[in-house]
């Protein structure tokens, strides 16, 4: 009972304690295992679910030269930090659609490979297919769950198709005027070529 | 009956002495295996890691923070206070126990027990800073105490002569 007493007596530290703990480790997880925007190439996925380590881990099998690693992360991620950019976007065609009205600066134009379905705006290529929504057939199906994170009904919006677009203002996309290396476009080539 | 004797106080330092040493060294070597647990680290094997490292701070954090606050700080203080009143002048008072009354904070981590000592025809009430005086110190007894800063430091019980 004693003890008990003590224990509430303070939980206030405890609480703190812990707080400061996952803080202070977090930060030390994030800053090792961490490197530079131009060693990196980060890829934001628009899913309700995503198994980011596996795709991760995937994408790091053919990484292009000059880069360390991919991280791929929710979008809902980059709504909350704010700090991270993304290179490559995988998104809904309507928040694309959306995307493309009311920031069309924010996509860069890409050239079609060769067999792949794209996205157009005023006849320019914005984005390349994917998933498809009708077949059900997309890439990394095994690994991402194909459904916007702004559900309705709580279990994600109706199927839509998917397109990968790169920001264009990504230093790793050779045909920006910042760029450095053309690594986004290899990794998307990597996740096209990812059929389950 | 001494409360502070010079054995009571020593016994006191060596345990707060071994209770310090003890968490110094675990919390030393809660960090050696959360720093043993970064090396080598990547995007595989980041998560569990992260995950193991959490679980040792926290047992291991809330541990010495119960020991440190609960048993360690209680102790020093008493320590302290006790070698305060031994080296403060001390005042005799003879008198009668009325009451050993209840255990009250005087202030964080030291507890005193408030006594009601008659003295002749007045009723002083004195602080017994040990608990467990107040159990020994029954009512009825007539005795000495010796004061120090308003609290009681040793006393003499009076026994009549069979």
């Amino acid at each position: 009972m004693r003890i008990l007493k003590n224990i509430l007596s303070n939980l206030h530290r405890f609480v703190l304690w812990a707080l400061l703990s996952v803080l202070f480790w977090s930060w030390i997880f994030t800053f090792l295992t961490d490197t530079a925007p131009a060693k990196k190439v980060t890829v934001f996925i628009d899913a309700v679910r995503l198994d980011e380590l596996a795709l991760n881990l995937r994408l790091e099998e053919d990484l292009p030269d000059g880069i360390k690693m991919v991280r791929v992360h929710n979008l809902d991620y980059q709504m909350m930090g704010g700090r991270e950019t993304g290179d490559l976007y995988i998104l809904p065609a309507s928040k694309l659609a959306r995307t493309l009205t009311e920031h069309p600066q924010t996509v860069a134009p890409i050239e079609l490979p060769p067999g792949c379905e794209g996205y157009d705006q005023d006849g320019v290529c914005c984005g390349v297919c994917v998933y498809d929504a009708e077949t059900g057939v997309g890439c990394a199906t095994d690994k991402v769950t194909y459904r916007s994170g702004d559900p309705v009904d709580g279990a994600g919006s109706s199927a839509e198709n998917y397109y990968l677009c790169i920001n264009a203002a990504s230093i790793h996309y050779a045909k920006n005027e910042n760029a450095i290396d053309n690594a986004a476009w290899q990794v998307a080539m990597t996740f096209l070529r990812l059929v389950p | 009956m001494e409360l502070y004797a010079p054995e009571y106080l020593n016994t006191l330092r060596r345990k707060n002495h071994r209770l310090r040493t003890a968490l110094t060294v675990l919390s030393g070597l809660a960090l050696l295996v959360c720093i043993g647990l970064c090396i080598g680290v990547n995007t595989a094997n980041a998560r569990p890691r992260l995950l193991w490292i959490l679980a040792v701070n926290l047992v291991v954090g809330w541990f010495v923070i119960y020991q440190a606050v609960c048993r360690y700080r209680p102790a020093r203080r008493e320590l302290a206070h006790g070698e305060h009143l031994n080296k403060a002048e001390r005042e005799t008072l003879t008198g009668t126990v009325e009451d050993t009354g209840t255990v009250i904070r005087i202030r964080n981590s030291v507890n005193a027990r408030k006594l009601r000592v008659k003295t002749g025809t007045q009723t002083v009430t004195i602080n017994i800073n040990n608990a467990r005086a107040g159990e020994v110190l029954g009512a009825g007894n007539p005795l000495t105490l010796y004061l120090a800063h308003g609290f009681v430091t040793a006393w003499e019980v009076h026994h009549a002569d069979p």
